[in-house]
């Protein structure tokens, strides 16, 4: 395990390097874009005016990119990401507001979707050939064909709009103050119900249709046949035989799938107006707000590598034959 | 499964959270999400869509009937080059301090450092006594009292002295300046990050959070102001727009729109209706003259004839107004006014006639590609329009959709065929300076953009035009540019844009002016300006 | 049911070799005819801009069958060659293959495609299919790697092992047939992702826009034309999701059908 979680530390330096050259790499030059725009608005020369675009949005691309690394490393060191170059404040303090309403919301939905998905999922491998299976499948089919924001607008006509049972907007109603405190949490839960379902609707089929070919392949084993001839209860068979074999590559799975989910839930979130990492994201490529973007990378490949050794981890405690 | 129906259960329970009362006016529009947000109207981001309602400028244009309401100045007149403003003696800044005519001497002092248009006219400013301030121009132009007096007072002396006391030590001559002075003091300026904006509107923040923004009314306001407050809704996507009118939940607002779609929006929300309001710009193609076979005149000619603007029209803005095969560096409605009756003569009009296109297009040994910015859906629409009538018309194009920053790059730049673009803008003192600048001043964006060879005479022009005070002059001017764009054919104009303002009768505001109101042609200098201009002159009032 | 997924994917393979020459698109906009219903004159009604929806699905159909097919073949060989590749090996070269799909598992594909699209300009499906199977194969790599590890300490291994068979009789014989019905199925979501990913890709500007892509001819109606808001753009609306849908479902049903026969197990009386 050591040995993994060293190799996890290179995995996330190699990461950090290449998003360091890449996001540096992306066409359209914010700094060449303000600096005509500065030209124009204070009357100056191009020159004179690239240095106070450079000023203005605090980078310097004229620094050799060898230097600018050897910065980034050292101030990484003392978890120093640096500063936002359009919001001008720390990318740890953005992060650190932005981040438990991502983990918030993708843990909720990551685990309702799992739980709900895999047990579907089971179920219609062991009753294979009834009308679930077909049914299932297309339930899949149908929620993943339909992209993420249109499944998103029509929630908010259905739920918000048509029925009103839900608030449209927000994580929490803008009359009540964070903290500890009933209606704030009562509007909390409310606001998440959206976006949570947003997320599951299709997640619950890939689930379903993953953990229902996992288990078809156990299934054929012969322990199985030998255990439903035992006339053990289908309940049982499914938790102590088929969960236990079927349920580890699933796992490892749900671990990749939810360091994913944390970097990338950018339509779902502004379209809820969600104050997640989605946003941050958003803005930051779009304004080419390095630090911040790279921040924001940074912390979905730690969270996807914390995913996979995690996957490791849980499939060796569950399944000891792995154990080398 | 029970802990989802626990929480729907809780959904059901609280659903009426949202519902505003009446006298609170319901709109939409961004702003920078916490914890980036901050109430510092010059940093970056400034303070989002409550600019409009927080802030208020000495007067209100409206540009139709060219006149100037009253805000925070009372009246103004003007003595050779001076502008002589007085003051509303009883405004209050929201944090209790009496507004005097420091505030607005500090705003445009503090201003200098980003750039503001009007330094390039203004000498000084300075404040005669509390309530009167005295503009005094270096340079006189028909842009200057617009530019001095529809400005929004943002900076109270009182919280900027430490920044005021430096930056009026700083030269202002065009070669002596001090730019490192200044950039320094920008970053402080730039650092300052309350957390709330103070303005003298007749709104003031309460709370902002990712969602929403809650502004409640000014009690110490200086006039009487009917309604309670204001609440803004996270724009997101217009998608999310078109749900929040379907609800009725907001009581103003201008998205884009397809046509059909307001259609069933207005059909659906029977208490809503729509205002059309020029937007003071033309969209069209810009074309690249520096590649095979757009550099010869005769097949950009040949475009000019082929493509149906009105079919393009259609789709890309249902209430627009369809260009009439003329490209003059102006908004189609405002040519009369800056070109006199005859504008059109001695100009070769490009109607729609496929023949003579045919005649003049010769088919290239490639595919054409118009460029459109994604996410910007008239663009777009303009773009996929044009792209399959010239492959009708024998010329093969495709539509390249690029992300907005890359945009501007390859615009300027030069790397593209055709693209999607808004045309002549007459910006917001309506002038027609800043349109045909964005065609011929130094540096223009569409000027790079299309690649013909730089005119020095028509830079001249247009720098002429800016400061001219002579109609007759002006007249000239605007002729001579008219002229020189429409033959070069590097811009094929498609259609002038119209608004689409959507307002709401009741539940919770009512009192919108009629569609054929002057009023609404202030919409294209801020919408949201424009609502809270309705407020404060008595148009809008609560629901009963 | 096994045979009509046959029978449908058959039809979508012959509409994408012979329809475009046998039905014409009119790319030009017929604005009154928007929204049209379905009729003799359109099949399918019309699209936001009066253009015929079914000729559109007809001639988007190659190109999506293409790209689909070439990303879904892309990835699942990538991920089998790395994903089994690094479970068998073991040691040192397991570890340093593991790492190989961690870093493609957590660099950000935005900004490298953003790179390549103002570098390329994507023309052919095959190679659109391979730039989207670049994207698509780590995750299946890491399942594989895993079932592979569990595969191999079954007891039908340590059988194997112990008479010594070849290491590609163990791979072929006896690993292969049990990640198949995986693989079918990973297959199809690969191949179903393409089309959503490639409507990115267009917005990206790497490829040209095409309507008649069905990605993105439900992305344009859902956005460009707020179909979902209009009644009478239902029909628009629909008519690219079945067709995504259908096309999506024959091939589960040819999946589970090949299965079946690959793996006599599965079959029922």
């Amino acid at each position: 395990m050591k040995k993994r979680l060293l190799l996890s530390l290179l995995t996330v330096w190699v990461a950090l390097t290449f998003t360091f050259v890449l996001v540096r790499q992306m066409p359209g030059d914010v700094l060449h874009t303000l600096a005509l725009q500065l030209q124009n608005t204070h009357g100056l020369a191009y020159a004179q005016a690239r240095e106070m675009a450079k000023l203005q949005i605090c980078y310097d691309p004229d620094e050799p990119i060898f230097s600018q690394y050897c910065t980034y490393l050292s101030n990484l060191a003392h978890a120093n990401l640096g500063r936002s170059t359009t919001y001008r404040i720390p990318v740890t303090q953005i992060l650190a507001s932005a981040l438990p309403w991502t983990v918030f919301i993708t843990f909720l939905s990551a685990g309702f979707s799992f739980a709900l998905g895999v047990t579907l999922g089971f179920w219609t491998a062991w009753r294979r050939g009834t009308w679930l299976d077909p049914a299932l499948t297309f339930y899949a089919t149908l929620t993943q064909a339909i992209p993420d924001f249109l499944l998103g607008v029509m929630l908010l006509l259905v739920l918000g709009v048509q029925l009103q049972w839900l608030p449209l907007r927000g994580a929490y109603s803008a009359e009540t103050d964070p903290g500890f405190n009933l209606p704030f949490l009562v509007s909390l839960g409310q606001h998440a119900i959206l976006p949570v379902l947003a997320f599951s609707i299709p997640a619950i089929g890939s689930w379903a249709l993953s953990a229902k070919a996992t288990a078809t392949s156990v299934l054929g084993e012969d322990y199985l046949q030998v255990a439903r001839a035992k006339g053990l209860k289908p309940w049982r068979i499914l938790r102590d035989y088929l969960g236990r074999n079927a349920i580890v590559p699933l796992i490892s799975s749900l671990a990749t799938n939810l360091g994913a989910l944390l970097g990338g839930s950018m339509l779902i979130e502004t379209l809820f107006g969600f104050p997640g990492l989605g946003y941050f994201l958003a803005q930051s490529i779009g304004t080419r707000d390095y630090p911040l973007m790279q921040g924001l990378f940074l912390l979905s490949t730690l969270a996807i590598v914390a995913g996979n050794l995690s996957a490791e981890w849980l499939s060796r405690r569950i399944d000891p034959r792995s154990r080398r | 499964m029970k802990i989802a129906l626990a929480l729907l259960a809780l959904g059901l329970a609280g659903c009426a959270g949202q519902a505003t009362q009446p006298g609170i006016l319901c709109t939409a529009g961004e702003w920078d999400m916490p914890p980036a947000y901050h109430g510092n109207p010059w940093a970056p981001g400034g303070v989002g869509v409550a600019r409009s309602f927080v802030f208020e400028a000495l007067f209100d244009y409206i540009p139709e009937t060219q006149k100037l309401v009253p805000r925070l100045g009372r009246s103004y007149h003007e003595e050779g080059h001076r502008l002589i403003v007085e003051l509303e003696p009883g405004a209050v800044w929201h944090d209790g301090h009496a507004f005097s005519a420091q505030d607005v001497v500090a705003t445009f002092q503090i201003g200098f450092l980003k750039g503001m248009e009007i330094w390039s006219y203004l000498d000084r400013i300075e404040a005669q006594d509390e309530h009167t301030v005295v503009f005094h121009w270096k340079i006189d132009s028909p842009t200057n009292r617009l530019l001095a007096l529809t400005e929004p007072i943002v900076s109270p002396a009182h919280l900027n002295q430490q920044h005021l006391a430096v930056i009026q030590a700083l030269p202002r001559g065009g070669q002596t300046r001090d730019l490192e002075a200044e950039g320094a003091r920008r970053e402080l300026l730039f650092a300052e990050r309350p957390p709330l904006p103070i303005g003298t509107g007749p709104f003031r923040m309460r709370k902002v959070t990712a969602s929403d923004m809650v502004l409640d009314r000014f009690e110490g306001y200086y006039r009487t102001q009917a309604l309670k407050g204001v609440r803004i809704a996270r724009w997101g996507r217009n998608e999310v727009i078109w749900s929040y009118l379907y609800a009725g939940q907001l009581d103003a607002i201008s998205p884009a729109c397809p046509y059909d779609v307001a259609q069933e929006i207005l059909r659906r929300n029977p208490s809503l209706s729509a205002r059309k309001p020029s937007d003071m710009n033309e969209m069209g193609l810009v074309i690249n003259c520096r590649v095979k076979p757009l550099n010869e005149l005769t097949f950009r000619q040949g475009l000019a004839y082929g493509l149906d603007r009105d079919a393009i029209r259609q789709l890309a803005c249902g209430p627009g107004d369809t260009s009439q095969g003329l490209s003059l560096g102006l908004v189609p409605s405002q040519a009369e006014h800056w070109l006199g009756p005859q504008f059109s003569k001695g100009l070769t009009r490009y109607n729609y006639n496929p023949d003579k296109a045919r005649q003049l297009l010769v088919t290239p040994e490639r595919e054409l590609e118009i460029m459109a910015p994604a996410g910007f859906t008239d663009l777009a629409l303009l773009a996929e329009a044009a792209a399959s009538q010239m492959t009708k018309l024998g010329v093969p194009a495709s539509v390249r959709l690029v992300q907005g920053e890359l945009y501007a790059q390859l615009l300027m730049e030069g790397k593209f065929d055709l693209a999607a673009v808004f045309g002549a803008q007459m910006g917001p003192t309506v002038h027609p300076s800043t349109s045909e600048g964005r065609f011929f001043a130094r540096d223009a964006q569409l000027e790079k953009a299309c690649g013909l060879p730089r005119n020095s005479q028509a830079e001249q022009w247009v720098a002429d035009l800016r400061v001219s005070m002579d109609a007759d002059q002006s007249r000239e001017l605007c002729t001579r540019l008219a002229r020189l764009q429409n033959e070069s054919v590097s811009f094929i104009p498609c259609f002038e844009k119209r608004l689409l303002v959507f307002v709401q009768e009741g539940p919770r505001v009512t009192g919108w002016p009629a569609p054929d109101s002057p009023l609404w042609s202030a919409a294209p200098l801020g919408v949201e300006r424009l609502y809270c201009s309705l407020a404060v002159q008595g148009y809008l009032r609560p629901a009963p | 049911m096994k045979r009509a997924g046959w029978a449908v994917l058959l039809t979508f393979i012959l509409l994408a070799l012979l329809g475009p020459m046998l039905i014409e698109l009119d790319g030009t906009a017929h604005y009154e005819e928007r929204f049209a219903a379905v009729s003799w004159k359109h099949w399918l009604g019309t699209d936001y801009a009066g253009r015929d929806v079914w000729a559109q699905l007809v001639h988007g159909s190659r190109d999506i069958m293409l790209i689909a097919f070439s990303t879904g073949a892309f990835a699942v060989l990538l991920a089998l060659l790395i994903g089994v590749g690094s479970a068998l090996a073991g040691g040192a070269l397991d570890a340093l293959l593991v790492g190989a799909i961690d870093v493609f598992l957590t660099v950000p594909s935005f900004p490298l495609m953003a790179i390549l699209s103002a570098l390329f300009r994507v023309g052919n499906p095959i190679t659109f299919g391979l730039l989207l199977a670049l994207w698509s194969w780590p995750g299946l790599a890491r399942s594989l790697r895993a079932q592979v590890q569990v595969l191999q300490h079954r007891e039908f291994m340590e059988v194997a092992r112990l008479m010594r068979m070849g290491p590609w009789h163990i791979l072929w014989g006896e690993i292969f047939p049990n990640l198949v019905p995986y693989l079918s199925l990973n297959f199809i979501l690969i191949a179903r992702n393409a089309i959503t990913a490639s409507v990115g890709i267009m917005m990206l500007g790497l490829v040209p826009l095409r309507v008649e892509n069905w990605g993105m001819m439900l992305n344009l109606a859902a956005f460009q034309s707020g179909a979902l808001f209009l009644p009478q753009g239902r029909l628009y609306l629909l008519a690219p999701l079945s067709a995504i849908v259908i096309f999506q479902y024959s091939l589960i049903l040819v999946a589970s059908s090949l299965e079946e026969y690959f793996d006599p197990r599965l079959r029922r009386g």
